[in-house]
């Protein structure tokens, strides 16, 4: 089991979007892949779910309560991933949810162990925006984390926040494979763009996974409920979402990092 | 080798163990050093003569079969005791003339075989050894790394064809404060001042033109202070590393007073064009820079080809500066250097790209340029006299001149076989079987062996049609230097030019149709002498018949190259295919690749049928490694999934990140060097066959319609060429 939290210290940045497109990619490559919507929003059905209505009620929160079975909570998806929604609720149980997760901040990752799944099977774990419990839970549990960005000017003076999380909860830990990041709605047309891009990437150095092109497709084609690669698969996007998807897996392959090298803050360029 | 497999149809093997053991090798010399002579000179019968060619040439094709260059030099020394041989036979036993016709006409071909036969020794010194020098890498310290001043000259050409040079000298890899960048200007012109100033490069003029290119650079050495000298020619668009490669050497060197890269070019030039050989049969330069440049650096004999190349200032300003004496400063002002125990150095990596010349008449000027320029030379500066070269610079430096000279030799193969079959002179006093038992071997080792060195770079016979064409109009202005230097004036190469409208260059042909038009008259006598006149000597008028039809191909072939194919485009479309993406206004996009590129669009093939209209506008993004750069662009043409784009109007960083993308790439100019496949001697054989047809029916059909023409006087007239070819004598 390798656990994948897409993760931002911002929203509006394409969370949902990349963890969605990663999902079936990565399953489309042949891999066992769970995604996991631990975002109140439940907005991850609509990208990936055959229907986009499994789910409205019953997820994650009503299985972490006992009232089903896990395997009731979960329901297939596009391309052969298997979809944990997270559930609609009302604000006294998602209140008492998070309480429950402040009170027990190794919860995901002891969840997921009871699971059994299969050493290589993937997990995706969509997160909501900014530092809050579900983010502590995903970072805690992570394997490698993927860190979406827009290139724009808040997500430069945002980074250092979602940075100093994943300092603390993960680069700690051996076995850590370092963030991932993903620059979306990349558009070199525009000036302002290019320039941040330029920056991003000149800081993010080796820990950049690739870039996802500003794509008409996109949107629509989570208007279409599919993913990117089924509704355009000519597209930039589609191409980006395969390019990232298989950095991914290159970078799970590769060997581990040696703890002491996990620990060290991000690399400075050496160049 | 890959490039072994061609159509020969075996891959040479290594040579066995035994043979690369030094005492077997030095014996193996020393026998030879004994033996050589002897067979060089020793009188044989006709049966014995063909026993031994045919020995040794078997003993030929046996080495050739062995990779490696050992098996190359056993080839070179076969070759060369068989055209001595030859030679010595022609020389000794061939030359009893009994009248002045055959004296006079005999003499004449004896002197370009004895020319031929020079040229052909100086090359197997030239080539028989490349250097294959690899680009020595800089200090990691950018500190240490040298000051340049690259010089970009121009004269007459259009901005259009300046610009992406100039950007792209702006992108390459150097420390900013360590590069600087001048355009020479020897115009004047406003346009171009406007330009220099927006970009930031500075703008060099100068009160008067003399010396044309080489005074223009001479007058900026003056004013300026770098190091090092790096040197344009205003098409020649460098890639980013190109210094990177080019300056390592200079560190290792303190004594290196130039590094030349070589010339590639994009675009066909007018004998691809006319021909349509462009990236299936290696062009004329390439030879040149794929091989003899290499060759030459073994020696310490490469020299300076004007452009694309690094000087060090010192050893430019000790040797009084570009040389300005004759037309062709740049392998004079090399010559210079090598006098004075300087050296020079070659590097085989195309870090540059360019035009080639735009008609056959422009590219027929810019030889007759270099032909009088060595020509000039070899009567002023001569490298076989003078201080400071040692014997194998001075043998390179002579073949580079003597090379230039071949004019008068090929316009004497090309007739002389029609001296016997109209006069029935005599010109080699030999019986028929004699002359195909000396000369078959001579020539078959010649190619045999040529073949094997120059393989990937120039096809058989290939050379004969490029002299052909040429040879009429370099052999005036050699033979007029050579007897006066100083006479000629100077003409500057075309470039970026349109041919409007197809046309016959009948200016251009005149020589080869003259020529075309006597041997196809020889061979008419031969018919005649075959079946009335000479029933006892007829396997000499078959020998001579054979040689005429062997003379009217490669003349065939040269009509062909002057009939020029359109050239349209007010920008050049070079072949490029490199993966793209292509936005659609909707904000959609889809991978592609482009197909080809110009400075005003781009071609792109999809991967899916999109129906896009006239002028629609759409976006498109290129890629350098992991930097993309998107144009807007306008739709021109939508032929099912291909597309013809417009650029809409760049702003200077738009322009400078179009030319990085495209023409300053050098992985795709490099990939592209240099590679042809070797091919057997049938298909080089049919295919000039099949465009010396070509030539033929162009050329009736020409004159089919002139003569129509002529008859209907309300008819248009021909198109004027758009450049006429000058005479410079």
């Amino acid at each position: 089991m390798v656990v994948i939290p897409v993760i931002s210290s911002k929203g509006g940045v394409g969370k949902t979007t990349i963890a969605a497109n990663l999902a079936t990619t990565l399953a489309a490559r042949g891999r066992q892949v769970l995604a996991i919507d631990l975002d109140p929003q439940n907005a991850l059905r609509f990208h990936v779910a055959n229907d986009p209505h499994h789910g409205g009620e019953d997820g994650l929160l009503a299985a972490a309560a006992g009232q089903l079975p896990w395997t009731q909570a979960m329901c297939p998806a596009h391309g052969g991933v298997v979809l944990l929604p997270f559930g609609t609720v009302d604000d006294e149980r998602l209140i008492g949810f998070e309480h429950e997760l402040s009170r027990r901040p190794g919860w995901l990752g002891d969840t997921l162990a009871r699971f059994g799944l299969p050493p290589d099977m993937l997990v995706i774990v969509d997160t909501p925006p900014g530092p809050t419990v579900y983010l502590q839970q995903a970072l805690r549990a992570a394997d490698v984390c993927v860190i979406p960005v827009l290139a724009d000017a808040g997500s430069f003076a945002t980074l250092p926040i979602v940075e100093r999380m994943v300092d603390k909860y993960c680069r700690a830990r051996a076995g850590y494979r370092g963030s991932a990041y993903v620059i979306n709605q990349v558009d070199p047309g525009r000036r302002l763009n290019h320039d941040v891009f330029a920056m991003l990437r000149a800081r993010l150095q080796q820990e950049l996974l690739g870039v996802l092109h500003l794509d008409a497709s996109v949107s629509e084609a989570l208007a279409s409920a599919l993913p990117v690669r089924h509704y355009a698969p000519l597209s930039q996007a589609a191409e980006d979402v395969s390019v990232i998807a298989e950095r991914l897996l290159a970078r799970l392959a590769s060997p581990l990092p040696s703890s002491a090298q996990a620990f060290a803050p991000r690399q400075e360029p050496t160049r | 080798m890959k490039s072994n497999t061609g159509d020969t149809g075996y891959v040479p093997r290594e040579a066995p163990g035994f043979l690369r053991l030094w005492p077997v090798r030095l014996l193996g010399w020393l026998v030879a050093l004994a033996v050589l002579p002897a067979l060089v000179i020793a009188p044989m019968t006709f049966e014995q003569q063909l026993v031994l060619s045919v020995g040794i040439f078997a003993a030929a094709l046996v080495t050739n079969r062995f990779r490696g260059r050992f098996a190359g030099l056993v080839m070179i020394v076969l070759s060369v005791v068989v055209s001595s041989r030859y030679t010595y036979w022609r020389v000794t036993e061939t030359m009893y003339m009994d009248n002045l016709l055959d004296l006079v006409l005999g003499v004449g071909l004896l002197m370009a075989e004895l020319y031929a036969f020079v040229v052909l020794l100086l090359g197997y010194v030239q080539t028989a050894w490349p250097l294959e020098r690899k680009p020595v890498p800089l200090p990691e310290d950018t500190a240490l790394w040298p000051t340049i001043d690259l010089f970009i000259p121009t004269y007459n050409e259009p901005l259009s064809v300046v610009r992406p040079t100039v950007l792209a000298a702006q992108s390459i890899d150097w420390p900013r404060d360590k590069i600087k960048i001048f355009v020479l200007d020897d115009g004047r012109r406003e346009e171009f001042r406007a330009f220099c100033e927006e970009l930031g490069v500075t703008h060099v003029t100068r009160d008067n033109n003399r010396h044309a290119k080489a005074g223009n650079i001479n007058a900026a050495l003056k004013n300026t202070t770098a190091e090092f000298v790096a040197i344009f020619d205003c098409d020649h668009i460098p890639t980013r590393s190109f210094m990177q490669i080019a300056m390592g050497w200079f560190g290792r060197d303190p004594k290196l007073g130039m590094v030349q890269l070589p010339h590639y070019f994009f675009s066909a030039d007018p004998f691809e064009r006319n021909l349509d050989t462009f990236g299936r049969v290696p062009n004329e330069g390439e030879l040149f820079y794929g091989l003899i440049q290499d060759g030459n650096d073994l020696w310490n004999a490469t020299f300076f080809c004007g452009s694309c190349a690094v000087l060090r200032r010192t050893i430019v300003e000790e040797v009084g500066g570009i040389a300005v004496e004759t037309v062709t400063e740049d392998a004079h002002t090399a010559l210079k250097m090598h006098r004075r125990g300087y050296n020079t150095a070659y590097l085989a990596l195309p870090q540059a790209a360019g035009l080639a010349t735009e008609s056959l008449s422009g590219h027929v000027g810019q030889r007759i340029r270099w032909a009088r320029g060595m020509a000039q030379i070899f009567r002023i500066d001569n490298p076989l006299f003078g201080r400071g070269l040692h014997w194998a610079q001075r043998l390179c430096y002579l073949n580079a001149m003597l090379h230039f000279l071949y004019g008068l030799p090929r316009l004497i193969y090309l007739t002389a076989p029609l001296a016997y079959l109209f006069f029935g002179a005599s010109v080699i006093h030999a019986s028929a079987s004699m002359i195909f038992a000396f000369a078959l071997p001579h020539i078959l080792h010649a190619n045999l062996t040529n073949s094997r060195i120059q393989g990937r770079f120039r096809y058989l016979l290939w050379n004969e049609v490029y002299e052909a064409v040429l040879a009429w109009y370099i052999f005036r202005p050699t033979l007029v230097a050579l007897i006066n230097p100083k006479l000629g004036s100077f003409n500057v190469t075309a470039k970026g030019g349109l041919v409007q409208e197809a046309y016959f260059d009948t200016q251009i042909a005149r020589a080869s149709l003259v020529l075309l038009m006597l041997n196809f008259l020889g061979v008419c006598a031969g018919v005649w002498r075959l079946t009335w006149v000479d029933p006892q000597n007829i396997a000499t008028v078959w020998l001579t018949l054979a040689w005429t039809v062997y003379n009217l191909m490669i003349l065939g072939a040269c009509v062909a190259a002057a009939n020029e194919s359109r050239q349209v485009r007010s920008a050049h479309r070079v072949a490029l295919e490199v993966p793209a993406t292509l936005y659609l206004e909707d904000g959609t996009s889809m991978r592609c690749s482009t197909f080809d590129f110009s400075s005003g669009g781009l071609g792109i093939a999809l991967p899916a049928d999109v129906p896009l209209a006239q002028d629609a506008k759409v976006g498109v993004a290129l890629y350098r490694g992991e930097t993309e750069s998107r144009f807007a662009a306008t739709v021109r043409f939508s032929s099912g999934r291909r597309l013809g784009l417009r650029f809409a109007p760049m702003t200077l960083v738009q322009e400078r990140a179009l030319v990085q993308c495209t023409m300053a790439r050098a992985d795709i100019w490099a990939a592209r060097w240099g590679n042809y496949p070797r091919v057997g001697i049938h298909r080089v054989l049919s295919h000039l066959v099949r465009i010396s047809a070509t030539g033929f029916r162009n050329m009736f059909a020409h004159y089919y319609r002139a003569a129509t023409s002529r008859l209907r006087p309300s008819a248009a007239s021909s198109p004027k060429p758009p450049v006429e070819a000058k005479d410079p004598v």
